[in-house]
C-alpha cells in the first residue's frame, strides 16, 4: 500500500507537481496516463526515492520512505527506468542474479537460485539465460530486466513506461506478464504508459494527470468517457465497447 | 582460456619478472647489499601498483566511464605543484626537502585533505554530479600547472634541477620509512574496499538500478572518492606521477577477463600493473642503463595502448 500527501515538485522555477496526494490501491494494476509533461514520469521517480520531492510525503505500508533503510526498502519496492542502456557484458543470467542482491549481498545461496529460476521460467527466458544482453532483441531485454524486478521478489513494482520502444507483440507480452503478476502473486504494480488502450485493457485502477496535477482516479469504465478523456488530453476523443471492453478512438 | 587459467599465468609470470628483478646479477657474496638495494624497490613497485590500480578501477566504475584516471581530478598537477612551492620557498638543501619522510607526509596529507575538502563542497552543492566535479578537477589541474610553471620560471636554476628530478616518475628514490607508511596505510584502507565490492558490481549497472537495488549510492560515491585520494595521494608521493599506469592495467584487464566483477578486475589489473612497473624498470636498469626515466618506458607501452582502445571504441 503506497500513499502519497501533498507531493510538489519544481525544476528551477516551473512546478512540475503540485500537491499530488494519491493512495495507490495494493494487489492491483494501476496505470498512470496523461500527456506529456504532466508530471507522471517525475511522480513515479518520486515514489521510487530516485528523486527528492520539495515537499510532501510518501508513506508505504504505514511507513514513510525516508524511515527505510536501503536494502530494507529495496526489499519492499523495485523500480525499473525506461532507458536501460548497460555497457557491461552480462547474461541473462547473471542480470537477473542481480535482483537478488538486497537479499544476499552478492552470495547467492539455494533460495536465491529458486528465486532466478522462477523469474526465468515467468518471463519465458529459461532457454536463453546463457545468452548476452547485447545479443537479445529490446522485447528480450525488456523482459530480461523484468525478470530481475521480479527476483527481487517485492510487493511493490514500479515501471516507468516498460513499452517504450517495443512493438505491439512485445508491448501486449510485457503487459500480460505483469497482469498475471498481479493476478497470481498478489503484486502491486504502478506503470506510466503513453497507449491510453492499453490502460483500457490492462489497468485495474487509472490515475490520470495533467499540469502536475492528478485529475481523475478512477477503474476503466470511470475513466473511459468521452468527457473525462477529453479533460486529460484536449482533443476529440470517440470511446467504443468492442467485445466488452473499451476503447478509445482520437483520429 | 578460463579466467582462472589466465590469472594464474599472469601471477606466476609476474612473480618470475620480480625474482629476475631482485636476484640479477647478484653476487652471492654481496648478497645482503644487493637486498637491501632491491627489495624496497619491489615493496614501493608491488604498493604503488596496488593503489594505482584499485583507485583507477574504482574511479572508472564510480564515473561509469571506462576511459578516465583519478589524475583528471588534478593530482599530479597538485603534487607538482607542491614540490615547485616547497623548492621555491625552503630552498633545496632545507631540511623538509632532504628528508624523503617529512615531504612524503607533507605532501600526502596536503592531497589528501584537500582533495577531501573539495570532493565535499563540490558534491554537495550539486548533489553528487560526478561530470562536473571532473570538469572542475581539470580547470583546477590547469590551475595548478600554470602556477607551477610560473614558480619553475622564476626559479633558482639549482634548485629546478632538484624538482626536476622530484617529478620525475621514479622508484629509485623510494625511502624505506616511506615504503613502510605507504604499506600501513594501504592495509588500512584495503579492507574497507574489499568489504564493499559487491556494491561496485552493483553500480556497475549504473546509478538507478545500484539505488534500486539497495546501494546507498551518494554515501558509497564520497567514500570512494575519500580511498582514492588516500590510494593515489601514497603513491604519487611515493613514486612521482604514475597514473596513466592505472589506465593501462584496468582497462588491459577488462580486456583479457571475462568475469566482470570487481574482485577478479582489481587483482587482474593489480597484477599487471605489477607487471608492467618490474618489466619497464628491468628495461630501464638493465637495457637503458638509467638513460631514460620509468614513465617514458611505462607512457609508450601505455600510450599506444590507449590509442588503440580509443580506436577501436570508435569503431564500435
Amino acid at each position: 500500500m503506497i500513499e502519497t500527501h501533498k507531493i510538489q515538485k519544481s525544476y528551477g522555477n516551473v512546478s512540475v507537481l503540485k500537491n499530488v496526494s494519491l493512495s495507490i490501491k495494493p494487489g492491483k494494476l494501476t496505470m498512470i496516463i496523461g500527456p506529456n509533461g504532466a508530471g507522471k514520469s517525475t511522480y513515479l521517480n518520486i515514489m521510487a526515492r530516485m528523486l527528492q520531492a520539495d515537499h510532501g510525503e510518501i508513506i508505504i505500508d504505514d511507513k514513510p520512505l525516508k524511515k527505510y533503510k536501503k536494502l530494507e526498502l529495496a526489499k519492499k519496492m523495485a523500480v525499473l527506468k525506461q532507458s536501460n542502456q548497460l555497457q557491461l557484458r552480462l547474461t541473462v543470467e547473471e542480470l537477473v542474479a542481480f535482483g537478488r542482491y538486497p537479499h544476499s549481498q552478492g552470495r547467492l545461496n539455494e533460495k536465491d537460485d529458486t528465486y532466478i529460476e522462477e523469474a526465468l521460467r515467468f518471463t519465458s527466458l529459461t532457454s536463453m539465460r546463457h545468452k548476452y544482453l547485447h545479443q537479445l532483441s529490446g522485447g528480450q531485454q525488456q523482459r530480461a530486466y523484468i525478470a530481475m524486478v521480479l527476483a527481487q521478489d517485492t510487493d511493490i513494482i514500479l515501471l516507468d513506461e516498460p513499452l517504450a520502444s517495443l512493438d505491439l507483440k512485445h508491448s501486449l507480452d510485457v503487459m500480460r506478464l505483469l497482469k498475471r503478476l498481479t493476478v497470481e502473486q498478489k503484486k502491486t504494480i504502478v506503470i506510466v504508459v503513453h497507449d491510453v488502450n492499453m490502460a483500457g485493457l490492462f489497468a485495474d485502477d487509472i490515475i490520470a494527470m495533467k499540469e502536475g496535477q492528478c485529475i481523475y482516479q478512477g477503474t476503466v469504465d470511470d475513466v473511459f468517457t468521452t468527457p473525462v478523456l477529453e479533460a486529460i488530453y484536449d482533443i476529440p476523443f470517440n470511446v467504443q465497447c468492442i467485445q466488452d471492453k473499451k476503447f478509445c478512438i482520437a483520429y | 582460456m578460463s579466467d582462472h587459467r589466465k590469472i594464474v599465468i599472469l601471477i606466476c609470470l609476474t612473480i618470475l619478472l620480480v625474482m629476475a628483478y631482485i636476484f640479477y646479477q647478484m653476487p652471492l657474496h654481496h648478497a645482503p647489499y644487493f637486498l637491501s638495494r632491491r627489495l624496497p624497490r619491489v615493496f614501493a613497485m608491488i604498493l604503488a601498483s596496488a593503489a594505482i590500480s584499485i583507485s583507477t578501477g574504482l574511479f572508472q566504475t564510480i564515473s561509469s566511464n571506462r576511459i578516465l584516471t583519478p589524475d583528471l581530478l588534478g593530482y599530479s598537477s597538485m603534487y607538482a605543484l607542491m614540490q615547485t612551492l616547497m623548492i621555491f620557498l625552503v630552498g633545496g638543501m632545507g631540511w623538509i626537502i632532504q628528508s624523503p619522510l617529512v615531504s612524503f607526509l607533507l605532501v600526502s596529507s596536503v592531497m589528501v585533505l584537500s582533495s577531501m575538502v573539495l570532493y565535499t563542497l563540490v558534491l554537495r552543492k550539486t548533489a553528487g554530479n560526478m561530470y562536473l566535479l571532473l570538469l572542475l578537477g581539470m580547470v583546477i589541474s590547469t590551475f595548478f600547472r600554470s602556477f607551477s610553471s610560473f614558480f619553475q620560471l622564476i626559479m633558482d636554476p639549482n634548485e629546478f634541477s632538484i624538482l626536476q628530478n622530484r617529478l620525475l616518475t621514479s622508484v629509485n628514490s623510494a625511502n624505506t620509512q616511506v615504503i613502510f607508511i605507504s604499506g600501513v596505510v594501504i592495509i588500512v584502507v584495503l579492507p574497507w574496499i574489499i568489504r564493499n565490492l559487491h556494491k561496485y558490481d552493483v553500480l556497475l549497472l549504473g546509478n538507478t538500478h545500484a539505488i534500486n537495488l539497495g546501494v546507498d549510492v551518494a554515501k558509497l560515491n564520497q567514500m570512494t572518492l575519500f580511498m582514492i585520494a588516500v590510494l593515489v595521494s601514497v603513491a604519487t608521493s611515493m613514486l612521482g606521477p604514475i597514473m596513466f599506469l592505472g589506465l593501462l592495467s584496468v582497462n588491459l584487464a577488462r580486456q583479457i577477463m571475462t568475469d566482470y566483477r570487481h574482485k577478479s578486475l582489481l587483482l587482474t589489473s593489480f597484477v599487471l600493473a605489477l607487471l608492467f612497473l618490474v618489466f619497464g624498470q628491468l628495461m630501464l636498469e638493465r637495457i637503458f642503463a638509467f638513460s631514460i626515466n620509468l614513465a617514458v618506458v611505462i607512457n609508450v607501452i601505455g600510450g599506444s595502448y590507449l590509442i588503440y582502445l580509443i580506436v577501436k571504441e570508435k569503431a564500435l
